[in-house]
């Protein structure tokens, strides 16, 4: 019982662990991988639920089941938790959205083969290896191709849209089928798995890490470049004071005041964030800001009182975007973790 | 970006002046690596005269001091003000690196 227990549960929490720790950023922090694991597991029961309806009911075929409907409703469950991810801006490069996916992947497989370890009595070895190395590992990369598919699409389609998730969901669901079709053999097919995702992996984090360096270097040099020109102490002489005055007959008095805190204020939260992911990125954790929680909340009364109409008339200076909401939270869940 | 090393009290105080950014980091990193790699382990960095830091430029400056550590000695940085200083806060990396207000203090510490 040990060794099937070994052989089908711990293989895709290792690739589980190596994908989290090859992450040089450390994007996913250690609540979140556990709170997607967890939610794996959810996904699983909930699966079960639907696998037993289907079969009690008689309105498909076990192995129509199997093959056809099965993979459809474990990957969008699966992708569900993805999406939620993104679109709360929990994730915010490919990265981290392979990472979280897989995560999940990796709690709906726990539960799948507890589940087979209780109720199959069979002895064969090679069955429980299949399970660990193909079916369990499967699980884990299709939700990750989910993520990763959503998050590279999104940047031109949406974050969390429909047309950037669907592609990848249909992508996991076809892979997901044509492995229970059992076209190969279970052994042949758990080869194929082992030799294709971990490349293909590694592809992602080495193009998501120079994407992600990339955004860090650039967006880091226009903050230190904005926070140059707000402590010049010249303001009303530089860009961003011609551009606010431009501004007057627009806005009230109070809420141009706001603006300019607003963007000081997001520069200099913006600038921590990065400054977090350089230090993470050297293995380093830097002590939490106390003050970070009272700066957010600041930060989120300043955006509600100058509007959405103020927003805009920032965009020119400062970049809202999906990436600085989520570095926003990122600096949120390191305060978090660390207080 | 200029780089200027003097020796004082036992400590290697290098002065960095001008811009630490994408283009000048390369060459920070490496002759901070050759430093280390001669011996020269307890650094003072001496940024009174730094007018600007990128990310790369914190990047080399952390791998200095990680170096440095792992050789046994250590990097402080001193003299930092205006833009320069607030980002070395803002970024946390005072928090990482001990900083001093001028390089006779860091010297004394």
């Amino acid at each position: 019982m040990v060794v099937r227990a070994l052989l089908s549960l711990t293989p895709v929490a290792l690739f589980l662990a190596a994908l989290w720790a090859l992450d040089s950023y450390k994007l996913i922090r250690p609540a979140l991988l556990a709170r997607a694991v967890a939610a794996g597991f959810a996904v699983a029961i909930v699966s079960y639920g639907f696998a037993k309806l289907f079969l009690g009911a008689e309105i498909v075929s076990a192995t129509s089941l199997s093959r056809y409907v099965a993979p459809a409703y474990e990957e969008i469950f699966k992708a569900l938790v993805v999406v939620w991810a993104i679109r709360t801006k929990r994730v915010g490069f490919m990265v981290d959205a392979a990472i979280l996916g897989f995560a999940v992947g990796t709690g709906f497989a726990t539960v799948e083969n507890i589940y087979y370890l209780v109720v199959v009595q069979e002895s064969n070895l090679a069955l429980w290896g299949v399970r660990g190395f193909g079916t369990a590992i499967l699980h884990g990369s299709m939700a990750a191709i989910v993520g990763i598919v959503a998050q590279a699409l999104g940047e031109s389609r949406g974050q969390g849209s429909l047309r950037a998730i669907v592609p990848g969901l249909a992508l996991a669901v076809v892979v997901h089928s044509a492995y229970n079709h059992v076209v190969l053999a279970p052994l042949a097919s758990t080869a194929l798995l082992l030799f294709t995702i971990p490349p293909l992996l590694m592809f992602v984090f080495q193009r998501s890490e120079k994407v992600l360096r990339g955004w860090l270097d650039v967006g880091f040099g226009s903050d230190v470049e904005l926070l140059g020109m707000l402590r010049s102490g010249e303001i009303a002489s530089t860009r961003i004071g011609q551009y606010l005055r431009s501004l007057r007959g627009r806005f009230p008095g109070e809420v141009l005041a706001d603006m300019l805190c607003f963007l000081q204020l997001h520069v200099e939260l913006s600038i921590k964030a990065k400054g977090l992911l350089l230090l993470q990125e050297a293995g380093l954790e830097p002590a939490a800001d106390p003050q970070i929680g009272e700066r957010l909340r600041e930060l989120a009364i300043l955006q509600k009182s100058i509007g959405t109409t103020g927003r805009l008339a920032l965009a020119p200076l400062v970049n809202t975007g999906s990436r600085e909401i989520w570095q926003l939270r990122l600096l949120e869940s390191h305060a978090a973790a660390r207080s | 970006m200029n780089f200027e090393t003097r020796q004082e009290s036992g400590w290697t105080v290098v002065a960095v002046g001008g811009r630490l950014d994408t283009t000048s980091s390369a060459e920070f990193d490496r002759r901070g690596q050759e430093l280390v790699a001669a011996g020269s382990t307890r650094i003072v960095l001496d940024l009174s005269e730094l007018e600007y830091v990128s990310s790369a430029g914190l990047r080399a400056v952390l791998t200095t001091a990680k170096s440095a550590q792992a050789a046994g000695g250590k990097l402080a940085i001193a003299g930092m003000k205006g833009v320069t200083k607030e980002v070395f806060s803002i970024s946390g990396f005072d928090s990482i690196l001990p900083t001093y207000a001028d390089v006779p203090t860091a010297l004394a510490s």
